[in-house]
């Protein structure tokens, strides 16, 4: 079975790989010349203090830093479309699981060997690419502070591990239940992009109560934002920034060159800046906290194609229109080896739970 | 008797239709076994049934003794899937691999003389194989498990005739040197008749006839004669098929005992024709025409 699997999947592993190993052949030449830069800056009375050199060092290799960020973002993605949607689903496209599933190996030993093979694949892929590029960010990501914000959280350390179970784990159910193979990539996708948003965008900011940071507005906005903001730990990061009038209702945007008060800034009083954020030495439970809901979403997926695939749901061709239990024929036969029941007496008295088991007759052709 | 393949009350229902209905069904170890009947009968999903793809709505299957199940389960039961579906990526002899690999009884011997017997390049992918090659390549798959059942589902439909002859062909050279018992499923009764020794008449989604092709043949008769009232029959006679003009009836009935009313003309049936007569319902939509044996 694993050699089956290995078979099947070791064009894909190769191309994986060997795009790793493409790409690792820059970083670590650019990676190791930045901490040169690091070191220098460190022993020299000209740069001391100031890190500068390394950062301009690794800016210009911008496309670098798009190339390992940029497939870091979507490798988990595409790993679930391309890898784990097919796995069952290509089997049920093309007929093979009849053969498949009719040599002397059980369903469940089927799944297992292919989840191991190229569900661990995978996600070491894309864990050996996170290593790579926290790696490569790691003289920069040293001086700007800024590995906790959106836009670098989720391509850092341990999340996306997370997310490379989870996209895998979509993909396989999908595949399991959808059983065409470009339908299933396409949910994959939708579904994958859509959950990492949610939390990007909603969700994550709640894994611990933020601290607020409250700033008299005197001088006009933006400027006591930033004098807030120079005040938080290094690395925070700031989940939202809004004015507070003195009832505690959100204030509208003030300040600004054209707003009436300007000149007084009478219209500023009472109003308080609230500054929002998480603290920098969340980043790490933050990171675990993503990593282990991707990867317990990932794991329930997987249970859940195993109990689709194994027990509840099986192949079957799409049902016509006539539902109706066909009468018993009126022709008598009366071969010892052949017996009809009663017209009427066949109707199961198991209805109600096969119907719980195939609410929608939803099979797909064989 | 020693069944291979026993079923009682099966049923298959997918979604609200039913596929399969109260299916009492014996087959006996050691035969030939045809199932037949129009397409849409449920015999795909009996012979899925049979290979553990496919769990019974309701009702008893065993196969080999046991509750088909995918794993070990399996080992004693060779299938050949409708289509006879091939990996596109796989080689000929990657097939093989598969197989000795999925199978603790696999006989890499005869595998190997197989495909060396049927011209397969061992390289040659799946998917580039024709219909034939691919139909040939699912049969050794399944035949090298060396199993005590083999399961056929519509393995030559798509096939054309030279192709389905010299599937057949190796079915049978099959059957003649192993000792294995063959399920195999057709629309086609032609095909059937060449190989197999007993035949299973399944038609909306119920099984209509089952019996040795011998017996079939000997017990069934074609009865042509004046128009006769079809309530003064004899009663140990079983009216198959019946067809009338007003002045003449023609009958398939089927009886053990000899047809003494000379009346009737008696005919031999072919048995072509008497699976059609099982598998029509109405009355006198079909012709029957005797045959000379």
């Amino acid at each position: 079975m694993t050699w089956l699997t290995w078979r099947q999947f070791r064009t894909q592993a190769i191309v994986i790989f060997g795009g790793l190993l493409l790409l690792a052949i820059p970083t670590v030449i650019t990676g190791i010349g930045a901490r040169h830069w690091v070191t220098t800056c460190a022993t020299s009375a000209t740069c001391l203090g100031n890190g500068a050199p390394a950062q301009q060092y690794m800016g210009r290799f911008g496309w670098l830093q798009i190339l390992l960020g940029g497939a870091l973002l979507v490798l988990p993605a595409v790993l679930g479309m391309f890898s784990a949607a097919p796995l069952v689903a290509r089997e049920f496209d093309a007929g093979t699981y009849r053969l498949a599933w009719t040599q002397s190996v059980s369903r469940v030993r089927w799944l297992t060997v292919k989840v191991a093979v190229v569900g661990t694949t995978s996600v070491l892929a894309i864990g050996l690419l996170s290593w790579m590029t926290t790696w490569w960010f790691g003289p920069s990501d040293s001086l700007t502070h800024d590995k906790f914000i959106d836009s670098t959280f989720g391509i850092r350390d341990v999340a996306p591990i997370g997310y490379a179970v989870f996209a895998f784990a979509l993909g396989l159910a999908a595949g399991v239940v959808i059983r065409k193979v470009l339908p299933a990539m396409a949910t994959t996708l939708g579904v994958f992009v859509v959950v990492r948003m949610v939390f990007q965008m909603f969700l994550r900011a709640h894994y611990a109560t933020p601290l607020t940071q409250v700033g008299a507005v005197t001088n006009g906005g933006s400027d006591v934002a930033v004098k807030i903001g120079n005040n938080l730990p290094p690395g925070s990061w700031v989940v939202s920034l809004h004015f507070v009038d003195a009832s505690g209702r959100p204030a509208g945007i003030v300040g600004g060159p054209d707003a009436p008060c300007s000149a007084t800034n009478s219209c500023l009083d009472g109003i308080t800046q609230h500054l929002v954020y998480q603290p920098g030495n969340r980043y790490w439970p933050f990171q675990w906290t993503e990593f282990g809901i991707f990867t317990l979403l990932g794991l329930l997926l997987i249970g859940f194609s195993y109990w689709w695939l194994t027990g509840h749901r099986l192949p079957g061709r799409a049902p016509r229109p006539a539902a109706v239990r066909p009468p018993t024929s009126r022709t008598t036969t009366a071969t010892p080896v052949l017996a009809h029941r009663v017209p009427g007496s066949g109707a199961p008295a198991s209805d109600g739970a096969a119907v719980a088991s195939e609410p929608d007759g939803a099979h797909t052709s064989t | 008797m020693n069944a291979v393949l026993e079923a009682e009350g099966l049923s298959k229902r997918y979604g609200r239709r039913w596929a399969l209905t109260d299916c009492d069904l014996s087959i006996p170890a050691g035969r030939v076994v045809g199932l037949v009947g129009p397409n849409g009968a449920g015999k795909s999903t009996l012979l899925n049934m049979a290979v553990g793809l496919l769990p019974p709505t309701e009702g008893r299957l065993d196969v080999l003794g046991r509750t088909p199940k995918a794993g070990a389960a399996l080992a004693g039961v060779g299938f050949v899937a409708q289509g006879t579906p091939v990996y596109a990526g796989l080689s000929v002899a990657d097939h093989l691999r598969l197989g000795r690999h999925l199978n603790p009884t696999w006989d890499q011997g005869l595998a190997d003389e197989r495909v060396a017997r049927l011209r397969l390049d061992p390289a040659q992918k799946g998917g580039k194989l024709s219909g034939g090659q691919q139909a040939q390549l699912a049969l050794t798959v399944a035949v090298a498990k060396r199993p005590e059942l083999l399961v056929l589902d519509e393995p030559v439909a798509s096939l054309d005739p030279l192709a389905r002859r010299e599937f057949l062909q190796g079915l049978m050279e099959i059957v003649a040197d192993q000792d294995v018992s063959v399920v195999l499923s057709s629309h086609l009764v032609a095909d059937l008749e060449r190989v197999c020794d007993y035949l299973v008449v399944l038609v909306d989604s119920r099984v209509r006839v089952a019996g040795d092709v011998e017996e079939l043949l000997a017990t069934h008769h074609l009865l042509s004669g004046p128009f006769h009232d079809m309530d003064r029959l004899p009663r140990d006679w079983e009216v198959i098929h019946a067809s009338h003009t007003p002045r003449q009836s023609t009958l398939l009935v089927r009886t053990d005992q000899p047809i003494l009313d000379p009346s009737w003309t008696v005919d031999q049936v072919g048995l072509e024709d008497l699976v059609l007569a099982y598998m029509s319902t109405g009355e006198g939509t079909l012709r029957l025409t005797g045959t000379e044996r």
